[in-house]
């Protein structure tokens, strides 16, 4: 006969419908209700209290809640992404993964990167927001950034992203590649700088400049890549703990700790590192890694033998020094000393209030260099303002 | 097998017909098996999520033209069957390979489930399961859905026309069950 542990199916069928009362009452309730039960029906009463008991047990136990077989589901080429079909994985990283994909319906040619991020730690409640989120991001339009069409939530519940796909090579590799001149790789950044003042006057904060986030276009255009994505993906991830842990302990525990989400270490400001508020002076100072970087071909203060830890360390408590510093050829050093030095070094000031306070203070402080102006991140005495002066005269009359 | 009598097994399953079902399960079982080859084959690094899996065996089915499961959801009631059984299998094989075994299905998630210590409790859950579905149906397709095949109360929700409050109530009449058949037999 057919029987589950001492039940069989005709006594389940008598007891299903009162296990289902109980257990849409509170505790006390319950208790009250089941003695009234046991003076009418002991039998059933005494059933009733068992698979109650085992009810406790099975939720303390979290029994089969843990299934291994649920999401961290790997997204597979035909799959289809709102209206895109993935065609090919374009990279993986620790967030997900990014594909090529095309539209569904034939609907028009474009291709378009979708990012599909691992939804563990993406709280129900997070979805809302992330959808309103990311319909703000969308709403953003700007040559140099690349496009963010559509949020949303696969089959599976993972949520995913429909971004414009850029086809082109990272910055740094493209100016090493091309040996661009540093007046050139200035000219390169500057549009960059600007896409980023145009959002930080939006109130958007990119969070995670960096070389891989930046690619040239074979028309030599620099684009900026998820834009606003690291803030979706954060704020998805809080009820991770990484991200509370770095919230309030101190240094030594922040070092211990994963890198949080959304971040690269070697381009995070310090408060970022530290978890702190993240404001558009963070993109600044990345801002500031990013043109130490293409200067002088070195991170002001990874070398490659450095560790996370030790660069984090230095991030946080070192002084970076002057880019010109860096720089082998004498020609090269001249144009960096002085002015570049003092703007990359501005951007880059552990503390944020003493950095420019926005990618826009920045850009224009790099137009005043490029047109032999003094910049506003170094306060010049007379004699060299002369010199300036005479440098733009000269050039006029080129 | 041709469409033809893979649509007769459905009606006859939805009829009632006990061996049209057992039938049923063993061909959405090969089903599932043969994408999940399919997939290791075409991409080896890749695993592969029960959803997706159920996913990807639905459409290709129905992208074969004629086979008719009245819909996804009868589809599903069928395939988490035939799902629990493969991962049983995955699992025991896996073991058996462990000790000198022949195959594995690479592409279904490696860990064990949590709590369930070895494929032979894997084996017991399964039956316990069986035992299950002979009292009440509903209940057990509860769990193969969401144990075994990793779909949210909500997504249970939608593929049997309920709601998630009753679903998330079967789930727990369900676990009560099982553990009572595990813990008296």
């Amino acid at each position: 006969m057919d029987r589950v542990g001492r039940f069989s199916a005709e006594q389940w069928k008598e007891i299903s419908p009162y296990l289902d009362q109980a257990l849409d009452l509170e505790a006390h309730a319950r208790e009250r209700w089941l003695s009234e039960l046991k003076a009418l029906k002991p039998r059933l009463a005494a059933d009733l209290s068992a698979l109650l008991a085992t009810h406790a047990a099975v939720d303390a136990a979290q029994f089969l809640e843990c299934s291994p077989l649920s999401p961290g589901a790997e997204p597979v080429a035909g799959q289809q992404f709102g209206a895109y079909t993935l065609e090919s994985l374009l990279g993986r990283g620790g967030m997900g993964s990014v594909w090529l994909a095309r539209r569904s319906d034939g609907h028009f040619e474009g291709k378009v990167a979708v990012k599909i991020l691992d939804h563990r730690g993406v709280a129900a409640q997070g979805a809302e927001q992330i959808r309103r989120e990311a319909s703000l991001l969308a709403r953003q339009s700007h040559a140099n950034i690349a496009r963010l069409f559509d949020a949303g939530f696969g089959e599976d519940g993972q949520p995913f992203l429909i971004l414009e796909y850029v086809e082109g090579i990272r910055i740094d590799e493209y100016c090493a590649g091309r040996a661009l001149s540093l007046e050139a790789r200035l000219a390169l950044i500057l549009p960059v700088v600007d896409a980023v003042a145009h959002a930080h006057a939006q109130g958007i904060v990119h969070r995670d400049l960096k070389p891989p986030n930046i690619l040239v276009t074979a028309h030599g255009v620099a684009k900026l890549l998820d834009f606003g994505v690291a803030s979706l993906i954060s704020k998805s991830a809080s009820l991770t703990t990484s991200a509370s842990i770095a919230k309030t302990a101190p240094l030594d525990a922040a070092l211990d700790a994963p890198p949080s989400l959304g971040m690269t270490p070697a381009f995070a400001a310090p408060e970022q590192i530290r978890g702190e508020t993240v404001t558009p002076a963070s993109d600044v100072y990345a801002l500031g890694v990013l043109l130490h970087l293409l200067m002088t071909n070195r991170h002001p203060f990874a070398s490659e033998t450095s560790t996370p830890t030790q660069l984090i360390r230095a991030v946080l408590t070192d002084d970076a020094s002057l880019a010109s510093e860096s720089v082998a050829a004498s020609s090269s050093k001249r144009w960096v000393s002085g002015d570049l030095d003092a703007v990359i070094a501005k951007a880059m000031q552990r503390e944020p209030e003493n950095r420019y306070a926005t990618a826009a203070e920045l850009a224009a402080d790099i137009r005043r260099f490029l047109s032999h102006r003094p910049v506003h991140a170094r306060s010049h005495s007379w004699i060299q303002r002369a010199a300036m002066l005479t440098r733009r005269m000269l050039q006029r009359a080129d | 097998m041709s469409d033809t009598d893979l649509n007769t097994l459905i009606r006859s399953s939805e009829n009632g017909d006990a061996k049209a079902r057992e039938e049923l399960f063993t061909v959405l079982y090969a089903e599932l098996h043969n994408l999940a080859q399919r997939q290791l084959r075409r991409n080896a690094s890749l695993t592969l999520s029960p959803t997706t899996l159920l996913h990807e065996t639905y459409l290709d089915m129905s992208s074969r033209g004629s086979t008719s499961f009245p819909d996804r959801a009868r589809f599903l009631a069928y395939a988490s069957r035939a799902m629990r059984g493969l991962i049983i299998d995955y699992f025991r094989s896996r073991s058996a390979q462990k000790r000198g075994g022949e195959f594995e299905i690479t592409v279904l998630p490696t860990e064990m489930p949590q709590g369930v210590e070895s494929d032979a409790e894997l084996q017991r859950l399964g039956d316990a399961v069986d035992a299950l579905a002979n009292i009440e149906p509903r209940l057990a397709q509860v769990v193969d859905l969401k144990f075994f095949c990793g779909l949210t109360f909500q997504e249970i929700g939608a593929a049997m026309g309920t709601s998630d409050r009753t679903v998330k109530r079967d789930w727990e009449k369900a676990r009560i069950l099982l553990q009572h058949e595990l813990t008296e037999t």
